[in-house]
């Protein structure tokens, strides 16, 4: 069902797009939007602050003329992803104990956690160095912390398989991109995962999407820049309203809310809906 | 939480080092719902959790207590504006954002992300 309305939103916002006039006024404040000027601002401060993401012109016929031909979309390479969205919340794996103690205090507890840890630290370390010098080195990022990652190591089981020749530790890499999208004015994400063997994925991908979003407002679908497989993307409907949430967060708080920050701002909210593909490395956002 | 807020400070302070005492490999929460949030409040706001937990587990606890569908997403606000990574440990949250009183104070609301 939701399907057959996903192809029936998307015929008519097709339709829709070519009749709308390019958006000009900027409603990033009053509705967390932007334009198309505005989507390159907020892309190169992004690719400014972290030069893991670059802009890319697509495919030519692909071409949005309200776009720089140079500057149609961003994109991260090669973001590990080391364990499945499901493991996360794996009763098995992160089993915590409550107990309530005379004051009111709710006391969380870990279960077997520092077997595993002794067992791995070495590997998992080394591994952890590898993986996150490309990503974290030339992002502004100033919590590089190799220490605890504790989910990674819990899941070591499947972490244990060799590396490659190169010394590329084996995992799920994404390349992600962000698009322009005309009907809704708000940058638009794509999924492009490649598995350990390197073979791109289709719907594997819906294992690192978190339940609650997975298959509902992530999808299958023809990138609209780059030929190639179909990418996972997540649908654009609220992210205008996500973003004034937090625009008027800002406001309340007395900050005042730019375009700069934008992809900042987009990139950290969704990261609750992928939070096994490792691109958070910026910074904590403050509203 | 404006229950526990109202209290004095000195009060909280004491509170929050006694408890930082006997439990010193957690990290003391106050967490409870964002008065614009249309989500079920917590019984407890008082939450000791480990320090080396990650933000993400720690929402787990939480999804868990509301009980949550799996269909339903939350955001967490550290001092009612800051969101956390979700890969953070609370430790790291705990350090660069707690109170004056010694505790970290996290509302969390749901995130319409998705249609």
């Amino acid at each position: 069902m939701h399907k057959i309305k996903n192809e029936i939103n998307k015929a008519y916002r097709s339709v829709a797009e070519k009749m709308m006039g390019e958006m000009s006024e900027s409603t990033f404040l009053t509705k967390g939007q932007l334009t198309p000027d505005e989507f390159v601002l907020a892309g190169d401060t992004l690719v400014d602050k972290c030069p893991t993401w670059s802009w890319e012109a697509g495919s030519e016929s692909k071409r949005n003329p309200s776009l720089p031909d140079d500057k149609q979309f961003l994109i991260i390479h090669d973001v590990p992803s080391r364990m499945r969205a499901k493991d996360l919340i794996d009763e098995d794996k992160n089993q915590i104990n409550e107990i309530e103690d005379e004051d009111g205090w709710v006391i969380a507890e870990q279960k077997e956690k520092t077997e595993i840890e002794d067992i791995d630290k070495e590997e998992i370390k080394k591994e952890e160095e590898d993986e996150i010098v490309d990503i974290d080195d030339e992002c502004d990022s100033d919590d590089d912390d190799d220490d605890d990652n504790i989910l990674a190591k819990k899941d070591d089981e499947d972490e244990k398989k060799e590396d490659d020749e190169d010394g590329v530790v084996r995992c799920r890499r994404y390349n992600i991109s962000l698009t322009y999208d005309k009907y809704y004015a708000t940058p638009r994400l794509w999924l492009q995962g490649y598995g350990e063997d390197k073979e791109p994925l289709d719907k594997q991908m819906f294992e690192d999407v978190m339940a609650e979003h997975a298959k509902k407002t992530v999808t299958l679908e023809k990138h609209t820049h780059i030929d190639g497989p179909k990418q996972a993307t997540i649908h654009p409907c609220e992210h205008a309203n996500v973003m004034k949430k937090m625009i008027d967060v800002m406001m309340e708080n007395g900050k005042e809310p730019t375009v700069d920050s934008y992809m900042f701002i987009f990139l950290k909210f969704l990261s609750s809906v992928i939070p096994t593909i490792q691109y958070d490395y910026t910074t904590d956002i403050e509203l | 939480m404006k229950d526990f807020k109202s209290q004095p400070l000195e009060k909280r302070k004491s509170d929050s080092k006694k408890v930082l005492k006997k439990f010193p490999t957690k990290v003391p929460i106050i967490c409870y719902k964002d008065h614009n949030s249309v989500l079920p409040s917590l019984e407890k706001d008082k939450y000791l959790i480990p320090k080396s937990l990650k933000v993400l587990e720690f929402e787990q606890i939480i999804r868990k207590k509301i009980s949550l569908g799996e269909k339903e997403a939350l955001a967490f606000f550290v001092n009612e504006k800051l969101m956390p990574k979700k890969d953070s440990t609370m430790d790291e949250v705990y350090a660069q954002n707690k109170d004056e009183d010694g505790f970290l104070y996290i509302v969390y609301m749901e995130e319409n992300i998705s249609g």
